[in-house]
């Protein structure tokens, strides 16, 4: 199977069949990125056109310095953001929010979550809270932790689609990734209390 | 918390993505063993990191993604 910049060249040299094996590729992805950042599949659908779209104009510009999948997932993180700034505004406005997110940071750990088997924390109620923990983030430590954690970017590749820094990116991991942490415990906590005055 | 706990959790996100130097390893590594508090810290936040890594998986729907092609088809094609 040829690489990304092999069947870019094809695209490039007038191939539009060979676009569609880029869109085979990364619609999976791309379509995951853009529900964590919108909700509603009618908005998710028009972004992810808008996204493969513009892509496919912007295409020669693409200039090989990053991989293809982050050049395209920060085409995709733009477009939504454009979309979000001028149609939800509130969902961008809380911004780091520290303060809200601090308090996360040092919450003692749960003991029932840890010790819960990996198939329960998996499992379809387990999913729906990790789903849920998820959106309840501001948008940037979301961002950072769909990139990093689960699309599986590195540091800088993360830093690169969110024109951010380093620094900041590591920052808003530590932050984000407490805050699900906390959440998942405190549920996991809730949902044993047999367990709970142990030690 | 007592302070040199703090300050060990603040650097555990950075463990998890191999971002600290050998010897910070080492001292942390260590206080993990001692500290059972910590080290539950560490294993529930590795416990999350890994939770959204394997439990958020939604594919695209199949419609959605006919649609995609379609509308890209028109919109590129011969452009």
């Amino acid at each position: 199977m040829d690489n990304d910049h092999e069947i870019i060249q094809k695209v490039l040299a007038g191939d539009y069949d060979a676009f569609e094996t880029l869109v085979d590729r990364y619609q999976g992805r791309i379509y995951r990125h853009l529900r964590k950042m919108v909700k509603d599949q009618n908005e998710v659908q028009d972004l992810l056109q808008e996204t493969f779209l513009s892509a496919y104009k912007g295409l020669a510009g693409f200039s090989g310095n990053s991989s293809f999948a982050t050049w395209l997932f920060k085409v995709a993180n733009n477009t939504a953001l454009m979309y979000l700034r001028k149609k939800k505004p509130e969902l961008l406005q809380h911004g780091d929010d520290i303060e809200k997110m601090e308090q996360f940071e040092f919450m003692p750990a749960s003991t029932e979550f840890v010790s819960t088997p990996m198939d329960i924390l998996l499992s379809r109620e387990g999913r729906k809270k990790i789903e849920e923990a998820l959106d309840q983030l501001p948008m940037v430590y979301r961002t950072v932790i769909v990139l990093k954690d689960i699309e599986g970017f590195s540091l800088e590749e993360v830093a690169d689609i969110t024109d951010s820094s380093i620094p900041a990116v590591k920052s808003r991991l530590h932050r984000g990734r407490n805050f699900i942490r906390a959440t998942l415990g405190q549920y996991y906590t809730e949902k044993n209390p047999t367990k709970k005055h142990r030690g | 918390m007592k302070d040199q706990c703090r300050e060990f959790c603040k650097k555990l996100s950075d463990y998890l993505d191999g971002q600290l130097d050998e010897n910070i390893c080492t001292l942390l590594e260590k206080h993990l063993e001692e500290c059972p508090p910590c080290g539950l810290m560490y294993e529930s936040l590795k416990t999350a990191v890994e939770l959204c890594r394997k439990g958020i998986n939604d594919d695209i729907p199949e419609e959605m993604s006919r649609e995609l092609k379609a509308f890209l088809r028109t919109h590129c094609k011969g452009s």
